[in-house]
């Protein structure tokens, strides 16, 4: 039989259903965050190495000139080499079935994906992946979902993770035009899964599979021109790699092939993985500090909580009740809340978690397996579920434990201040005297007076409210910043490089020729023919750099404003000149200006001189050049492969009609476009790939706006609570149910604006260090910091209502407090 | 004079182990020496208890009474060990209270003295008959099986058996009252204190309290009751009077009820407590007075010589009697020899002459009412006189 303090210890958490709820949640809160966190932080990553292992995952990617079987057979003979394969990639653009019928006139209707309303003169980019044999893939592999498998001739078979964004379905035909110029008519015979690819909307382009026979129908060679290779041995080091990589490329260029790129990832590890645990790693900060305000929560609940006991343990104690007995009901009491919050918020952290992890799984294209909770997070919830609350309760615990229990029993009532310092109830006093007096006459009604002096008399209580809300509102007001420095920053890059649409040729022409086709056009009034090309650093030690964007604008071009760091920008006699920006800084610190610098362009190792260093827009590494310079180092003398062009009006739409004028225009004079996009549509998808982090970001600002808000209706419900007598003195001296209400509201609705000044505050730095760290994320240099002062009113107004939401349940209740339940409430 | 058979009571410090009934030397059930509590407020210092010496039998029942904030409430919250003194030293039976620390204090507490408080203070969330099972719970007395039938023992003593699976907030003050003193028994503890048992409560249901509370002396219990209710004190065995923080001699202020509080506290102070042991002479006929008497406990008897040199029992006076104020006010040598009751001895407040008159110049009352005593007992001595001598002859 449950002995009668454990039956207390039941009753008073059933009985008082309202507390338990807050309490439970309090806890609940920390826990639930740290569960979804840290479980998709596992599951994610977890699934996503799991499901990269499986496709035997190339230890390195080389980039060359076509090549055969011979060679491959060659490579796969290598020593240290385990496996390769060769593939063919080639970059063509499509249009899918909706755009061909809107072309044609027909209007689609029904269910047609939304990707789909496109402008249906609009090409979109696809990469058409052939293998030889689809059936003998050996390294990167991939597999069939539905449909036919493998492509059979003239058909296509779309990656699953492409599908919605190229808007299609099996059996759908699609229109694909080369780079050749050569347009075919493909139907989608099937759906793979290639582990290695992520979602379409995050790349740009859509991922396809063709048989070689296809590739043949558009022009192209059956030869391969991607070498994937899987080195032999466990657990390599990159060095080793990179020595395994130099020995292929050796073999390659010994047949006469230029090598471009080498790509080697992360041993184990998913691409995407290197991005993602950063951004996991954000989020499991914010977890922890969800936690962290789930755990003032808890002690400030918790102080309530054994405030309102504090006379029944006195009780106890008049009635033999030894201190630690007192100290084992309560933590016994701790426990079944934590208990409880565990019950609520394991199940709820593993669907969040699961949903979260699904999300990452949509985006990064793996599959999510099983809904089981991982024991080593499901250890860290107990923990948190068990020690959160112990620890926050047990100093209150403790000190309530071992006060007498005449003191104890007299601390209720009209009087029931702050509780009695140590020293004081050593001595045996009742009270101290109040460090300041209230001397300044506020021109304030009384209800409100009273309101503001309530809101001051549980300094602890208030201190721990407003941490929480403080924290909540500032993190919320600096993920809108980092919002708006996201803007700021895509401002200042298109501030950088002044253009409204790109056009990128099959082949070169001459840079006035593209110009003054350009300037024709109506709606376009500036022009311009730019190089682009790629490069890697050939580094003192004989290492080579990743690849490098190299681009040559003209040495008298408008559409450039670079921010020259140190050193100068380029200027027309330069010949070897080269101006890095920070990013390839980052990458190559030993540079400084008048450095010397390799570079191996188009397989040539070339000698250059840094002379400037541009700051940091665009968010990639990048190096200028003298365009005249350039395109005779490159044998192409005044030659350019992109178009540059400034519009009038500069709106997205437009910018789109600017720049679909501009592709009709040179095809019409027999000029090769390969693909052309506007700023905006690159703003947009660069916002796009923000916005998924900036969702997660809002989530759990969301979250502890939530935690916030159940303290704050905690604090108010226990200062209703403890104030039962002094409102019921009220109702007897005249007060009315507004009068009561109204003090209540104000008051919580005063914690909420004193949260927001100071949140607003805290705000700025917080946005400053997130929009930092989330830069140096994802563009790896901090962003330009725009502090979101619509994110400050929007909280204001959100704190606002928080606050009276929360106010209004303890407000009803004192509002309905009666004279005579006071008489009775001893 | 009195040799060893006088023991001045109300000294203060402790006493050696082998000088008193119990452990720590103090003969009697619960002994206060000079208790001090102060408290300190925002308001300044307060001294709720201004050195108070007190002794309690057991199987008394004891009712302090006094003023609203004369310290009734914290003289027994010192007994009980709900409070801590700030000086001073508390003797109940074998435990020096304010050694203990306040885990040991509980468990004492729990065993030894059952507390009953004027707002009852029931857990509100057990039943009648759990909070009852509740000390003896803390206290782990009896097993768990005879929790449950104590508790239904008691609550059929207290005559609230069939509330026992009920919550308090559906029992009527009464009722709630009474679970609080079976609560206060459940450890079957020798001590009950209650703090205005009856304050909250209406005529009737205070009167069947009451009543309780005088069986359960009748059954050897020692009941420390404070109330403000001067018909109810009259009711218990021994009224402890306080005053400003300060006790009042119970039957100094009987004996004057002229008096001030004032005059009462500053007389209680200037008396001294005496013991006599059975049969000790207090006034010997014939010696110079010295002193004026009051009665506190115990019997005297008035001795007369008879002609044969035989004694003469002449009268007995009890507690709340006085005597020696015939000498000091008429002058000359004691009428009579008082001596104390040969079974029960007596215990005395004695003034000396000199606080005597300043008790009598403080009030024309007292002085009157002195006055008239001494009056009266002369005729009466010389009727006994004559009455002896009619005998005689």
């Amino acid at each position: 039989m449950l002995s009668p303090r454990w039956r207390k210890v039941l009753r008073d958490l059933w009985g008082n259903k309202l507390r338990t709820t807050l309490v439970v949640l309090s806890i609940a809160v920390g826990i639930f965050a740290v569960g979804m966190i840290s479980g998709s932080q596992e599951a994610t990553m977890a699934a996503l190495n799991t499901g990269w292992q499986a496709t035997n995952p190339s230890s390195m990617t080389i980039y060359t000139d076509l090549f055969d079987e011979e060679l491959l057979y060659a490579v796969r003979h290598l020593p240290g080499v385990k496996e390769a394969d060769g593939l063919r990639a080639f970059g063509a653009r499509f249009k899918n079935p909706a755009q061909l019928a809107a072309a044609a006139g027909n209007v689609p209707t029904g269910d047609t994906p939304v990707n789909a309303m496109l402008d249906p003169e609009k090409w979109r980019n696809i990469s058409l992946i052939a293998y030889p044999d689809f059936e003998a893939i050996q390294v990167g592999k991939i597999w069939p979902q539905s449909g036919a498998w493998p492509p059979p001739e003239h058909q296509i078979l779309i990656e699953r993770a492409s599908m919605a964004w190229m808007g299609v379905r099996t059996d759908d035909t699609i229109l694909v035009e080369a780079p050749n110029g050569r347009q075919r008519r493909l139907r989608v015979a099937g759906v793979v899964h290639d582990p290695g690819q992520m979602q379409a909307t995050w790349m740009g382009q859509g991922i396809a599979y063709i048989s070689r026979d296809t590739l043949e129908w558009f022009g192209a060679s059956r030869d391969f021109d991607q070498l994937h290779v899987v080195a032999a041995g466990e657990n390599l080091t990159r060095s080793q790699l990179n020595q395994l990589a130099q020995q292929v490329r050796s073999k390659v260029e010994k047949s006469g092939r230029t090598i471009y790129y080498t790509y080697i990832p992360t041993p184990g590890k998913h691409p995407a993985g290197e991005a993602v645990e950063p951004i996991l790693m954000v989020l499991g900060v914010l977890g922890i500090l969800a936690l962290v305000l789930s755990g003032f929560l808890v002690v400030n609940t918790m102080q309530a909580l054994l405030t309102q006991q504090v006379r029944q343990m006195g009780i106890m104690k008049a009635i033999g009740a030894r201190s630690n007995q007192i100290m084992g009901i309560y933590l016994g009491m701790v426990i079944a809340f934590g208990v409880l919050a565990l019950a609520v918020a394991v199940p709820l952290g593993a669907l969040g978690a699961r949903g979260f992890t699904q999300y990452m799984g949509n985006l990064l294209n793996f599959d999510v397996i099983g809904l089981s909770i991982p024991p080593r997070v499901l250890a860290t919830e107990i923990m948190i579920g068990l020690a959160v609350p112990v620890l926050a309760a047990l100093y209150p615990i403790f000190s309530a434990a071992r006060i007498t229990p005449r003191e104890a029993m007299s601390d209720y009532g009209l009087a029931s201040g702050a509780r009695q310092t140590s020293a004081a109830r050593s001595s045996g006093s009742t009270g101290k005297k109040p460090r300041f007096e209230l001397r300044v006459r506020l021109p304030f009604s009384r209800p409100t007076l009273l309101s503001l002096r309530n809101t001051f008399r549980r300094k602890g209580r208030l201190a721990l409210t407003l941490a929480t809300l403080i924290l909540g509102g500032a993190i919320f007001i600096a993920v809108f910043s980092v919002r708006e420095s996201v803007f700021k920053t895509l401002d200042s890059m298109y501030d950088y490089v002044d253009y409204d649409a790109i056009v990128a040729f099959r082949r070169e022409y001459r840079a006035d020729q593209i110009a003054r086709e350009a300037l024709k056009v109506p709606g376009i009034v500036a022009a311009e023919g730019w190089r682009f090309d790629s490069a890697r650093r050939i580094r003192p030690d004989g290492t080579e750099s990743d690849p490098v964007f190299m681009r040559a604008p003209q040495p008298d071009s408008a559409l450039i404003r670079p921010r020259i760091a140190e050193g100068r920008w380029i200027v027309p006699d330069d010949e070897n000149a080269v101006v890095i920006n920070t990013m390839f800084l980052k990458d190559e610190p030993d540079l400084k200006v008048g450095s010397p610098l390799k570079l191996k362009i188009a397989g040539k190792e070339t000698a250059w001189q840094v002379v400037g260093i541009a700051s940091g827009t665009p968010p990639a590494p990048m190096l200028h050049v003298n365009y005249p310079y350039m395109s005779r180092l490159m044998g192409a003398v005044e030659q350019a492969g992109i178009a540059i062009v400034v519009t009038a009006p500069r709106d997205p739409a437009s910018q789109a009609a600017a720049a679909k004028a501009l592709e009709e225009h040179l095809k019409a004079v027999g000029m090769e476009v390969n693909y052309r996009q506007t700023s905006s549509e690159e703003r947009t998808q660069i916002i796009g790939r923000f916005e998924v982090l900036i969702v997660f970001l809002l989530i759990m600002a969301v979250l502890l706006a939530v935690v916030g808000a159940i303290g704050l209706t905690g604090t108010m419900s226990l200062n209703v609570l403890e104030r039962t007598r002094e409102i019921g003195v009220m109702r007897a001296i005249g007060a009315s149910d507004g009068s009561v209400f109204q003090i209540v509201v104000v008051e919580g609705l005063l914690i909420g604006v004193i949260s927001w000044c100071f949140g607003a505050l805290l705000a700025y730095p917080l946005g400053k260090l997130l929009s930092d760290a989330i830069g140096n994320i994802t563009m790896k240099t901090a962003m330009d910091y725009a502090f979101s002062v619509n994110g400050m009113v929007g909280w204001l107004v959100i704190a606002s209502v928080l606050a009276v939401v929360a106010s209004l349940l303890p407000a009803r209740n004192a509002s309905r407090v009666s004279v005579r339940d006071v008489l009775a409430y001893e | 004079m009195f040799g060893s058979q006088l023991r001045k009571n109300g000294s203060s410090g402790a006493k050696t182990p082998s000088n008193g009934r119990y452990r720590n030397g103090n003969d009697h059930l619960i002994e206060l020496h000079d208790v001090v509590k102060t408290y300190r407020s925002a308001a300044g210092e307060f001294t709720a208890l201004k050195g108070i010496d007190l002794e309690v039998d057991g199987g008394e029942f004891v009712a302090v009474i006094g003023k609203s904030g004369s310290g009734k409430s914290t003289l027994v919250n010192m007994i009980t060990g709900i409070d801590r003194l700030t000086s001073g030293e508390i003797l109940v039976g074998d435990t020096a209270i304010q050694n203990l620390k306040e885990g040991k204090l509980a468990e004492w507490r729990g065993r030894n003295i059952g507390v009953i408080f004027q707002f009852f203070q029931l857990l509100p969330t057990l039943t009648a008959a759990e909070n009852i099972m509740l000390p003896m719970d803390f206290c782990r007395m009896y097993s768990t099986r005879e929790r449950r039938e104590r508790a239904m023992h008691l609550l059929e003593l207290v005559g609230v058996a069939d509330q026992a699976d009920k919550l308090p907030s559906t029992l009527s003050g009464g009722q709630q009252q009474r679970v609080a003193i079976a609560r206060a028994l459940a450890n079957d503890p020798p001590i009950l204190a209650a703090d205005e048992p009856t304050g909250n409560l209406d005529s009737k249901t205070a009167e069947s309290v009451f009543s309780l509370f005088e069986t359960l002396v009748a059954q050897g219990k020692t009941i420390l009751m404070v109330t403000h209710d001067r018909d109810l004190a009259r009711r218990a065995t021994r009224t402890v009077i306080l005053s400003d923080g300060a006790v009042i001699e119970e039957y100094l202020a009987k004996t004057f009820p002229a008096l001030t509080e004032a005059q009462l506290i500053e007389a209680t102070r200037n008396l001294e407590p005496v013991k006599f042991l059975p049969g000790a002479v207090i006034l010997q006929q014939g010696a110079a007075p010295d002193k004026f008497f009051i009665i506190t406990r115990g019997r005297v008897e008035v001795v007369l010589p008879e002609a044969n040199g035989q004694e003469i029992v002449a009268t007995t006076m009890v507690k709340g009697q006085y005597f020696g104020e015939v000498e000091l006010r008429r002058g000359g040598h004691n009428i009579a020899t008082i001596r104390a009751d040969p079974v029960l001895g007596v215990e005395v407040a004695a003034f000396e002459r000199a606080e005597f008159e300043s008790l009598l110049a403080a009030s024309t009352a007292v002085h009157d009412a002195i006055d008239r005593t001494v009056s009266e007992r002369i005729a009466e001595n010389e009727a006994a006189r004559s009455r002896l001598e009619r005998n005689h002859a």
